[in-house]
């Protein structure tokens, strides 16, 4: 007993020991930066892997030739003296700056770019995000045998995006990946070609894990090196010394905070605490709930500059338009159907209960009201009117035959009733809530709709192969150019996120003119045809655009924020000795 | 004790033998294509967009075991091929078996798949390759009779043989030690536990770090919590009539019926807020600010030391509560014993008697929880570990089981079923230390 009493005692004594030596706050004298993440990937990889995240670090960490600038929404060259050359839309020629350098010294050439877009293209490297679109894109790739700084690239066929492939493609030091030179063996057309007989060896250990997780390997043309990463806890960048862009123009060449920390916490509780002990400095990770809830604190609020920012993504109900028709049954096979239930869908409800009334704006159309030059102004929301989307169902057939309540029609001879399943993405209360609330409103004109909560794989694998009757998803969109071919063009029904299985003629020529045209001017005009044709057929309901919640410190001045990933450039964010900065300023 | 110990020793092997056998046979349930998984090529195919390279894939087909038949043996109809294994895609697999129990004929159920196969990209029906049910494929076929696959589908399914025999007769095939269990369960001997699905690590290497993060977390709390549910629950336990035994009762109970999720909620707003008390970190292991990779060990655990408290303290709780009101009970039945009687008449002072002749008889319940704990140790707890933001072995399995890397799941429930097996044996171990009257028999 008395050894237990001992051992009691020394806790104690650790305990006491423990609770002075907890930070009582976190001191950035040295203008430090602690930028919080809910979400940890597994691996950096700098082609194999993707996530929101990555591309957040990897804009301190890395450079690709160009980026869709976040002040102008612009094409912009980042390591390129202008924008690539081009007189037929289909040969590109990239003249690289000759000024980068490695960390190790050395000068980035193009030979370096070649090494970078060839891993993408081999066949050996685990890479399925980016190898259908650079190889549904480039034909064939080489550099100048005059100009070690110059790059060739033949595209497979005109088109709009041409110029911006390169912009998801992270340089990558040919010298470090491959000190072999074994990617020096092939030209970009032998990978091409000859998918399964390259080096298998070479493939193994470019997509061995540390690749992704060692900071050696996160070696970038960013500003910042990747110094620490603590699984788990947080990631360390550190400003380098004599980097190459230092003094240079433009946001993404400032490099003010000497270290930002990305710290991981998971918990919405612990986050709000953090908040509240100034332990984080920057945040857009927050639930909404525990968000509105710090607004009401004074002591956040004097703390905290807060807003709820704009991005492009959106949330749609998704109608499948060509269903199988025996698993699947033909429901929403007619745009007055379809039309019906844009009519019974509250979007305005979902925004102002589920949402908090902050958390997103109503979406019109398939491109955001952001792009103000791009959106199509004449669509109008379609009202939430329960008479008018009964009436549109009686017009499209359906009545109630069997006086169960629930709508039903002659399809083939055989009597359908109006019961489908939603498909949701499971995890997310607020996803269940906005089902519930459609469902409600649904019942109310004889329709019963059943919500199927699914995981990721399945929500998706279904989706794909057409395998549901309505799904709840969401799109994230950019600034620059976007091929709708992949969500809208009849071809991606199958092989493409057409899920719903819109398309006609003339909205695919819409399309393919878009992708193809030199001409703004009439490529805008496509789009807002586009636009109008999907408004009217209504594949999908158009639900809501999303909007981030961000929290930065006062301390911090210069705090700009953009419609355009990520968002916020941390990089830029300078240190504000009065503590008094001004508020969240708003670029796009 | 040494023949009892050896004899429950040799039994552990066939335990662990099941064990492992009942995770390997849930994680071959499973609908996950471990291959497209881990190549993440399922999104691909289905957009059919350029797959990766075949060797590679052959390769991870081989390190993954997935060309080997899956046990020591098979039993199965003798219209089903020896070679079903080796289709690659698991999914794949199971229609070809769906058909061939529809039809009893497997050329015909090859040519069946190369016409789905040749459906083309722009039709609707190219889900009908998945299709299990050889009536519903003629019904989407008559849907979309116009078509020309569909016309080729359907006069092939006018041909179906449907034989039964070959359905009935059924076929055993030895496969010998080359088979996908026995492959992984040699490497899982030798400390190899094959390769997460999810980013293709080694799982060894993959929890290792956070296998040492929850023990440390579980075993200091299973720790704090003998050292103070024991004395409280035998203090509180020696004289039931009292009033601190019945306030010490309402506390165990009280605490034990609080959700851990709450228990450790409340005590992060309580301790780790500086609206109430702000005297402890709430999340992580470390202050990445000021930590340094070159301190001492000693410097270390100390700056580890206050991020630790509430989460030891919130799992220790718990183990309090049923800890301490288990001794206590223990205790209070004692009091009708003979030799407390003996004890007491004796004249022997209270403190003797509890803490020395009470002690150890109320010690077996505690050896019992407290190993049977060390299984829960090595797994952590999802709930603490998500609300302290702790990179731990609990929040690895609630993250490998939503990602369905199943190869992660099964390495860890082998680990824990082998952990229990061990706990059971020092708890026997155990028990004969605290109680010189047991006594084991080989039996």
């Amino acid at each position: 007993m008395k050894t237990i009493r001992i051992l009691l005692l020394s806790i104690s004594i650790l305990a006491i020991h423990a609770c002075n030596n907890a930070p009582k706050q976190l001191e950035n004298t040295d203008f430090d930066i602690v930028v919080h993440s809910s979400y940890e990937p597994e691996s950096f990889h700098p082609t194999n892997n993707i996530s929101a995240f990555r591309t957040q670090l990897f804009t301190l960490t890395q450079r690709a030739p160009l980026r869709v600038d976040l002040e102008s929404l612009e094409l912009t060259p980042m390591l390129l003296s202008a924008l690539p050359k081009t007189e037929d839309g289909i040969n590109y020629e990239y003249q690289f700056l000759e000024d980068i350098r490695w960390d190790d010294g050395s000068r980035m050439t193009a030979y370096d770019m070649l090494f970078s877009i060839k891993t993408v293209l081999s066949a050996q490297t685990n890479n399925p995000s980016l190898r259908p679109l650079f190889r549904g894109t480039i034909a064939d790739a080489w550099v100048d045998e005059q100009d070690s700084f110059k790059l060739h690239m033949r595209c497979v066929e005109r088109h709009a995006a041409n110029i911006q492939v390169l912009s998801e493609c992270y340089v990558l030091q040919a010298a470090l990946w491959d000190n072999a030179g074994v990617m020096d063996k092939y030209t970009v057309l032998e990978i091409l070609v000859q998918a399964d007989s390259l080096e298998t060896d070479w493939g193994n250990s470019f997509n061995a894990f540390e690749r992704g997780s060692e900071a050696i390997w996160q070696t970038g043309l960013g500003a910042y090196r990747f110094s620490e990463w603590r699984k788990g806890e947080f990631i360390l960048l550190e400003r380098k010394g004599n980097w190459w862009g230092e003094g240079k123009a433009g946001i993404h060449n400032l490099a003010n905070p000497s270290r930002i920390f990305f710290k991981f916490i998971t918990d919405d509780n612990a986050t709000m605490l953090a908040l509240r002990k100034g332990e984080i400095d920057v945040t857009n990770k927050i639930a909404t709930n525990e968000f509105v809830s710090l607004l009401n604190e004074d002591a956040f609020v004097q703390h905290y500059n807060t807003m709820m920012h704009d991005m492009m993504g959106y949330t749609y109900l998704g109608m499948n338009m060509k269903p199988d028709g025996i698993k699947r049954k033909p429901i929403f096979t007619g745009q007055k159907t379809r039309r019906a239930m844009a009519h019974a869908i509250p979007v305005d409800e979902i925004i102002s209960t589920v949402l908090a009334d902050i958390g997103g704006d109503r979406q019109l159309s398939i491109i955001s009201k952001l792009l103000k030059e791009e959106f199509n102004e004449a669509l109008s929301p379609i009202e939430f009117d329960l008479a008018k989307a009964a009436a549109l169902l009686a017009e499209d057939g359906w009545g109630d035959e069997n006086k169960d309540g629930i709508l039903d029609r002659r399809e083939q001879g055989k009597r359908i009733d109006f019961r489908f399943e939603l498909n949701i993405l499971s995890g997310k209360q607020s996803t269940v809530d906005m089902a519930l609330i459609i469902q409600s409103n649904l019942k109310k004109i004889g329709i019963d709709m059943s919500i199927n909560a699914l995981e990721f794989n399945t929500f998706y694998n279904a989706a794909y192969s057409h395998d549901f009757d309505a799904i709840m998803g969401a799109w994230n969109m950019s600034a620059g150019y976007t091929d709708q071919t992949q969500l809208w063009h009849s071809s991606t029904w199958n092989g493409g996120s057409n899920f719903c299985g819109f398309g006609t003629s003339y909205s695919d020529s819409l399309i393919e003119f878009s992708n193809t045209t030199l001409d703004n001017e009439l490529r805008t005009k496509a789009s807002k045809e586009l636009q109008k044709e999907v408004y009217e057929v209504q594949p999908y309901v158009f639900l809501y655009s999303m909007k981030g919640k961000l929290a930065v410190h006062k301390k911090f001045k210069n705090v700009k924020v953009y419609i355009e990933r990520p968002y916020i450039m941390i990089n830029a964010f300078s240190y504000d000795e009065s503590f008094q900065s001004d508020t969240i300023q708003v670029v796009n | 004790m040494t023949r009892y110990i050896l004899s429950r020793l040799l039994w552990a092997f066939p335990t662990l033998f099941l064990i492992s056998l009942i995770s390997f046979w849930i994680s071959n349930l499973s609908a996950t294509d471990p291959l497209e998984k881990l190549l993440r090529t399922d999104a691909e195919s289905v957009s059919g967009n350029t797959s990766l390279s075949d060797d590679m894939r052959k390769e991870w087909q081989k390190k993954l075991f997935l060309d080997k038949p899956a046990f020591y043996f098979s039993l199965q109809p003798l219209a089903f091929p020896d070679t079903l294994h080796r289709v690659v895609s698991k999914s794949e697999r199971k229609v070809l078996r769906k058909w061939l129990w529809q039809s009893g004929d497997w050329p015909w159920v090859v040519e069946l798949n190369g016409l789905a196969k040749a459906i083309p990209l722009d039709q609707t029906a190219t889900h009908l390759r998945r299709t299990e049910d050889l009536e519903q494929i003629e019904a989407a076929c008559l849907y979309n009779a116009e078509a020309e696959y569909a016309q080729a589908i359907l006069s092939h399914l006018a041909k179906n043989p449907k034989r039964i025999l070959p359905l009935c007769i059924p076929k055993l095939k030895w496969h010998g030690l080359n088979n996908r269990y026995h492959l992984w369960a040699a490497n899982f001997v030798r400390g190899d536990m094959g390769y997460s699905l999810t980013d293709g690590q080694s799982i060894s290497k993959k929890i290792g770090p956070k296998v040492k993060i929850s023990l440390s977390i579980s075993l200091s709390a299973i720790l704090l919590s003998i050292l103070v549910a024991l004395p409280l629950g035998l203090w509180s336990g020696y004289k039931p009539w009292m009033a601190r035994s019945r306030a010490a009762k309402v506390a165990f109970i009280a605490l034990y019926s609080m959700p851990s999720f709450v228990v450790a909620t409340l005590l992060l707003f309580i301790f780790s807020n500086p609206g109430v008390l702000h005297i402890l970190p709430g999340s992580g292991l470390s202050n990445p600010l000021v930590y340094r990779d070159s301190w001492s060990i000693f410097q270390k655990m100390a700056h580890h030391l206050p991020y630790l408290v509430l989460p030891i303290v919130s799992y220790a709780l718990v183990l309090i509560a049923v800890m301490g009101r288990l001794v206590q009970q223990s205790t209070a039945e004692l009091q009708q014993a003979q030799f407390m009687v003996t004890a007491k008449a004796k004249g022997l002072p209270n403190e003797r008697i509890r803490n020395v002749h009470a002690l150890r008889n109320v010690l077996l319940p505690v050896i019992t929880l407290a190993f049977g704990m060390l299984p829960v140790a090595l797994g952590g707890s999802v709930i603490i570990e998500t609300i302290f933001s702790i990179p731990g072995m609990g929040r690895e399995i609630y993250r490998a089981m939503l990602e369905q890397d199943h190869n992660l799941v099964v390495a860890v429930f082998t680990l824990v079923g082998a952990l229990t097996v061990l706990g059971y044996l020092l708890a026997d171990i155990f028990y004969a230390w605290a109680d010189p009257r047991i006594r084991y028999s080989e039996a």
